[in-house]
């Protein structure tokens, strides 16, 4: 031995160390930037809670639709300001909207509407006019009705039926104040009082304050300023008008909620599975430099984690960020399975042979993980590939930088091993592991069976959208009382009609119109209300062609007698001729001002997949449990129409993957055994997948006893008791085989991470998310029942000395 | 949804004017908007008056003059006002029909009896019908949030003009001019247009209750 060559030696490897120390911290670094550069720009949260929903629609065009009528109501808010005094309500509606105005927050407040004219309507319906009539007037003219005399005198004499009026002179007969009676301008209960839009309810005045947003109601920064805007708004009103109650809908609130409570829930559960982690650390290891070691590994998997799903995905859906934080648990439990082996090694302890033999147990715990975790990518719903993403770098990162890092790390040999503990620990395992040795582990599973079918046969499902979209209940019930309040109509489920061309739309609307009301399916706003095709205006105008003005003599003859004066019946009867070509088209009528609340219902060229196409909507007034069906019958029986009810198409796809899921689970268990066959032997392949085997079992029966329903969420995670849950029969199988003598500080490893996987994913299932709920709930009960049976795995003495 | 909003105003000219042919424009409880203290008491008090009959018959003349026309436009019949259901509409001159108006609408009485909607879809009826049952059982309040209110005369022998205090409204609407005793016995309607509605009510009567036919009418969905 040369001292000197050592010595060389030592500082070429202290040189090494300190290069590869180096690049951790390079690539932790870059992370670190990737994040702050997200962050520093416009907040990469994504508290949209639509966008966690599934692309559904086979039709692109729909999922277009639903897309553009979520933006066309995403910025406004409105707020309901009631009381029992009408005048009261008024003045602080009147405060109100002034104290909202004032704050900034909003692009524009309105609590009294601007006089509007009314001849607006008319005018834009005016020039086409002889192309514009009721289905009642056309039957009733094609029919050869009543004579025109009898039509006239009840035009004039009978009282107002219709709510917009139009001059005798321009209208003798009425057809386009008929029309234009027809149009579903009111589907409202509010009233106009003092220029106020006020409802009428109960006993109570409500007066509306609408707003609308500078910004997207998904960006923190407007999010934030409405909140404050309307806290402080409310805290006036609670001082100068007592008793006035203010409701309040928009989505802007629901985000705003949604990302308040996400991150209550990060918060929470970050300190509550750190804290617990660190206590569990060091009262088994005691020693804060394993502690601080443990959790650098864990941040850097973490942190390499939130990089590169922001790189990825460009936006952090809150799910993710707070599944990211459960994340924790798991990701420490790699260095724990280090600590363990260089504590039981002690004074023999060397690095990088360490390493080298703790690297099997992980990279088999690694890989049934990621498996896990694969199968979540599968599943086409936005979120659950982010937290797929986001897991798997995490765990890989946490997995390179504990057999990367912590070697560079952990030079010296322990100077302290937890011996009382370990023994303690190999004393429990022995002592459990002789209740279920050899033929026992037979009985265990007859046992298992027993307890788990009857569990079976209670289990039950549930498919709705809330667990993925949950929304605040309070914020849910203002909603309410406002869409009561106002008659604010339905936007969730609609038809959406498509074609090659505006005229085509046209006709497909009407064909659906027409067919709703066969089937008296109750009234719908349409485009096809206000804008007849050009095919329907040119049928209204021969129909009056042959049945009014085939005779101008005699025409002109019934009007004079009706009381027109000459010059107004001729006037009239020339407008006929002259307006003859005039065609009210969808472009006109989208250029009048008053059309603007309305104009969703035209959603123009879209890309419909195989290239444009012209598409429209059509929005029932009333849809139930009952008429949906219909609706999606009917849209069925026509032409490029077709029925879009968001909540319902994820609601079945939930369905159709919990069923697929379950499918899943039987391959990847399938997949986990042949992987641990291939390793452990036929024998302690099927010993090692024993116990997660039974943790799946008995966690089923367990939600069937307890009588929850199972959701697809329930059995994704399911898939991760798989693969967390197998790292345990894992870690004590190859623990076992590297060092008989050792087990008790394997177990203690298992245990400890154990507890912290439990700790984490223990704490989502009090997340306010119910999907992380049920993610929570089912990992807490596979794990424990997984880290029961994982002694199963422990080879035989024989196979131990083999 | 701004324009629907725009069109109540409209709709709630309708109720107004049909609230006041119906001779029981609004029971008056103590006015939240206070009144020109001159006639605040006037009007009160004819429109208590006018709110004490549960219903009423009478006859009616209908005289519109519009500019379109070579001369004014006369119809005449008889009419049912019931403060809690609505109004029935016989026109027995130029022609004869029957209208029930109520929550539900403006509806026509057929040869059998039966009642059909009446030209338009009737959708903007259902409100203006619903708008004036609320201004009747409401309050002046409503009245004085539309109009300015000029009375003058007696209890005995006034007369009342409406003039509206707001653009919106005056789009429509010129004034309102009401003349009557015990009862409302004339209507003046001047649109802001130029033309204009007269309407005059003789053989004021009160009644106990409408017909059973003419309820079953009134009752209808």
């Amino acid at each position: 031995m040369n001292p000197a060559r050592d010595v060389i030696g030592a500082a070429g490897e202290r040189a090494r160390r300190r290069v590869q120390c180096a690049a951790w911290l390079l690539v932790a670094l870059a992370a670190i930037a990737t994040i702050l550069w997200r962050f520093s720009g416009p907040a990469p949260l994504q508290t949209n809670l639509l966008a966690l929903l599934p692309a559904t629609e086979a039709n692109p065009v729909a999922e277009r639709a639903v897309d553009m009528l979520g933006d066309a109501l995403g910025n406004r808010t409105v707020y309901l300001v009631t009381d029992r005094d009408a005048a009261r309500a008024k003045a602080a509606a009147k405060q109100f909207g002034a104290r909202l105005g004032a704050s900034g927050a909003f692009r524009s407040v309105t609590v009294e509407v601007p006089p509007f004219d009314l001849s607006q309507i008319a005018a834009t319906y005016l020039p086409a006019r002889f192309g514009l009539l009721t289905d009642a007037d056309r039957r009733s003219l094609e029919q050869g009705g009543a004579a025109l005399g009898e039509r006239l005198a009840r035009r004039l004499y009978a009282p107002p039926v219709d709510g917009l009026q139009t001059a005798v002179a321009d209208d003798p007969f009425g057809w386009l104040q008929h029309w234009l009676g027809e149009l579903p301008l009111a589907a409202s209960n509010l009233s106009l009082e003092d220029g106020m839009l006020v409802s009428h309810r109960d006993g109570a005045t409500g007066v509306l304050v609408m707003t609308s947003l500078p910004g997207s109601a998904y960006e923190s920064r407007v999010q934030h300023a409405v909140r404050i805007a309307t806290a402080d708004a409310e805290r006036a009103l609670a001082t100068d008008f007592r008793g006035v109650r203010v409701d309040r809908a928009g989505a802007v609130f629901y985000a705003e909620a949604a990302r308040a409570s996400a991150e209550r829930d990060v918060h929470v559960i970050g300190a509550v599975s750190l804290a617990g982690i660190a206590l569990l650390l060091m009262s088994v290891f005691r020693s804060p430099r394993l502690l601080v070691l443990a959790f650098a590994s864990t941040a850097f998997g973490i942190v390499c984690a939130l990089a590169a799903t922001l790189l990825v995905f460009g936006k952090l859906h809150l799910l993710t960020l707070v599944f990211g934080v459960s994340l924790i648990g798991e990701a420490v439990d790699y260095s724990i399975q280090y600590f363990v082996a260089y504590l039981s090694a002690g004074r023999q302890w060397d690095a990088r042979r360490g390493a080298a033999a703790v690297r099997p147990a992980l990279a088999v715990a690694l890989a049934t993980s990621l498996l896990g975790y694969a199968i979540l990518m599968w599943v086409p719903f936005p979120a659950l590939k982010q937290i797929a993403c986001f897991a798997i770098v995490g765990i890989l990162c946490a997995f390179a930088a504990v057999t990367g890092f912590l070697p560079l790390m952990l030079t010296q040999a322990p100077r302290r091993v937890p011996s009382r503990a370990f023994s303690g620990a190999a004393r429990l395992l022995s002592g459990w592991q002789s209740l279920l040795a050899g033929r026992r582990a037979v009985a265990a599973a007859v046992l298992v069976a027993l307890v788990a079918i009857p569990g079976w046969a209670r289990l039950k499902s549930d498919d709705d959208i809330h667990l993925l979209v949950q929304r605040d209940a309070n914020l849910a019930r203002q909603e309410g009382n406002i869409r009561a309040a106002v008659g604010l109509a339905n936007t969730a489920q609609f038809f959406v009609i498509q074609g090659a061309s505006q005229e085509e739309v046209l006709e497909r609307s009407e064909a659906l119109v027409g067919a709703l009301d066969r089937q008296q399916l109750g009234l719908i706003q349409s485009i096809a209300t206000f804008v007849p095709s050009a095919k329907q205006q040119a049928h209204n105008r021969a129909v009056l062609d042959t049945r009014v003005f085939a005779d101008v003599a005699a025409l002109r003859e019934t009007l004079a007698k009706a009381g027109f004066r000459d010059d107004v019946a001729d006037a009239w009867i020339q407008a006929f001729s002259r307006d003859a070509r005039a065609t009210l088209s969808v472009d006109s009528w989208l250029a009048a001002r008053w059309s603007a609340p309305f104009r969703h219902l035209w959603l123009g060229r879209v890309d419909g997949g195989a290239g444009p196409v012209d598409a429209a909507l059509a929005i029932p007034e009333r849809v139930d449990a009952t008429n949906a069906a219909t609706f999606a019958a009917l849209a069925r029986t026509l032409p490029g129409v077709s029925w879009v009810d968001k909540a319902a198409s994820v609601s079945n796809l939930f369905g159709a993957y919990r069923v697929d899921s379950g499918l899943w689970l039987i391959g990847a268990l399938v997949v986990v055994a042949a992987l641990l066959m291939w390793r452990y032997g036929m024998r302690g392949g099927i010993a090692t997948t024993l116990p997660v085997v039974f943790a799946i079992a008995l966690t089923l029966a367990a939600f069937g006893y307890a009588r929850v329903p199972l959701t697809l969420f329930n059995w994704l995670a399911l898939m991760l008791v798989l693969g967390v849950g197998a790292n345990y029969a894992v870690f004590l199988r190859e623990g076992c085989m590297r060092d008989q003598a050792g087990i008790g500080a394997v177990w203690t490893g298992v245990l400890l991470s154990a507890a912290t996987t439990l700790l984490s994913f223990g704490m989502l299932g009090a997340s306010a998310m119910p999907a992380l709920r049920s993610f929570g709930t089912t990992l807490a009960i596979g794990i424990v029942l997984s880290v029961l049976f994982a002694p199963l795995a422990t080879p035989s003495a024989k196979e131990c000395r083999a | 949804m701004g324009l629907n909003l725009h069109w109540r105003r409209l709709v709630a000219v309708f109720a107004t004017c049909a609230a006041l042919v119906g001779g029981d424009a609004m029971a008056a409880p103590a006015p939240a908007v206070a009144p020109r203290p001159e006639n605040a008491a006037l009007v009160s008090d004819i429109t208590m008056r006018l709110a004490r009959a549960g219903a009423i018959r009478a006859d009616f003349r209908q005289t519109q003059t519009l500019s379109a026309m070579k001369q004014p436009l006369v119809s005449t019949g008889s009419m049912l006002f019931d403060r809690r259901s609505g109004v029935i509409w016989r026109i027995e001159t130029p022609y004869k029909a029957t209208y029930v108006i109520t929550d539900g609408g403006v509806r026509e009485a057929g040869a059998d009896g039966r009642l059909v909607a009446s030209g338009g879809g009737g959708r903007g009826v259902a409100q203006v019908s619903r708008m004036m049952r609320d201004m009747l059982g409401g309050d002046l309040s409503a009245l004085y949030a539309q109009f300015d209110v000029d009375a003058s005369g007696t209890p005995e022998r006034w007369r009342m003009v409406l003039r509206p205090n707001q653009p919106q409204l005056a789009q429509a609407i010129r004034t309102l001019e009401m003349r009557g005793g015990a009862y409302l016995g004339r209507l003046d309607m001047t649109f802001a247009n130029g033309n204009v509605t007269v309407l005059e009510f003789g053989r004021t009567t009160p009644v106990d209750a409408p017909a059973p036919a003419e309820r079953a009418w009134l009752e209808a969905r």
